[in-house]
């Protein structure tokens, strides 16, 4: 794998901060898409920053939908999604392995390519941080 | 912990000894050497914001319960880390893709592919690998229905199967075969030993429920 600097952080102000400062700086979460584009040659990020500790991992259903945290794990297994949005809840199931799903965020992998067409069947939006640029 | 280096120093001569002979590969699958695991510890404990260069830096994991200094790279996945750095080659290298599941190890008690993470990652984790298992020459009970059924014929995959039938026990998925078959996809045996891995996993399960 080509070599690269790394940085975890733990607020979404220095995350923002330093991938914004560097072209060549990506975002690492989960890790499960990632590490395998970067291993591949796909990407070639000269520095990686670790956003897996950030705050950003709530799920919750309000009066205008769904909510779901960029870093959000096992939105799958969640009382409202299992309800309320089942087929979300099957394609995230379906869509990976269980060992995997232990790893990705919804921010990540599935918005990735995974499984696009379950969250266009949820009415599904996705909202960026200001200025937070590329994933 | 003299106790424990001395144990991991008879893993590693044990490992050159079969690389001598030409049988290095699956002998570590069904019984470990280290001691057992203590219970997840310091999963929301923010680790330090810190930069890391291209080049070795040191850092420290946790692995089966005991503090292990590393020097490894960012770009270092925590399997090469567990295999290349600390001598603990039970856990497999298979696809090194996150499709066969041989690498499986748990973090903070969660199954994941150890290929498809990078040991800084990991720093402040909890990791758990086939060798954390066993209590001593005690095999854990998935490894002992393993063996009792049968569960494995080449053995590359071993590992990562007990490892996730451990996960899966845990996880409370284990209640039927057609359950376990579901809960245990992200294994893959090429020797196709899988109505025996699905029923050393059954077993396992229903002696925990007992």
């Amino acid at each position: 794998m080509r070599p690269f600097s790394y940085t975890n952080v733990n607020t979404v102000r220095s995350a923002v901060q330093l991938v914004s400062a560097d072209p060549d700086a990506m975002f690492i979460a989960g890790g499960t898409e990632m590490v395998n584009l970067v291993r591949e040659g796909q990407l070639a990020p000269d520095h990686l920053v670790d956003i897996g500790a950030l705050p950003l991992h709530l799920t919750r259903a309000g009066a205008r939908g769904l909510r779901i945290g960029a870093l959000a794990h096992e939105v799958q297994e969640h009382p409202v999604v299992r309800r309320g949005y089942p087929v979300l809840s099957q394609a995230l199931l379906a869509g990976a392995s269980p060992q995997v799903r232990n790893m990705f965020t919804v921010g990540g992998r599935p918005q990735r390519g995974l499984i696009p067409g379950s969250y266009v069947a949820s009415g599904d939006r996705t909202e960026r941080l200001p200025a937070a640029g590329r994933r | 912990m003299v106790e424990q280096s001395r144990r991991a120093a008879e893993t590693l001569s044990r490992r050159a000894l079969l690389s001598r002979a030409g049988l290095a590969g699956t002998a570590a699958a069904a019984a470990g050497s280290l001691p057992a695991a203590e219970p997840a510890a310091g999963a929301d404990v923010a680790v330090p914001e810190r930069t890391l260069a291209p080049g070795p830096a040191q850092l420290t994991l946790r692995v089966n319960g005991r503090p292990y200094p590393v020097d490894v790279e960012p770009r270092t996945t925590l399997l090469d880390a567990l295999r290349e750095e600390l001598g603990l080659t039970g856990t497999k290298k298979g696809c090194n893709q996150g499709a066969c599941g041989a690498c499986t190890v748990l973090v903070d008690g969660r199954r994941v592919n150890s290929c498809l993470t990078l040991a800084v990652m990991q720093r402040g984790a909890e990791i758990t690998t086939i060798e954390g298992l066993a209590d001593g020459d005690g095999l854990h009970p998935v490894q002992q229905a393993f063996l009792e059924h049968d569960a494995f014929q080449c053995g590359y995959c071993t590992p990562g199967q007990i490892m996730s039938g451990t996960a899966v026990i845990a996880e409370g998925h284990a209640g039927s075969p057609e359950e376990v078959r579901e809960w245990m996809s992200g294994n893959i045996c090429r020797c196709g030993a899988y109505p025996n891995i699905v029923a050393a996993v059954c077993h396992a399960a229903r002696d925990g429920r007992r």
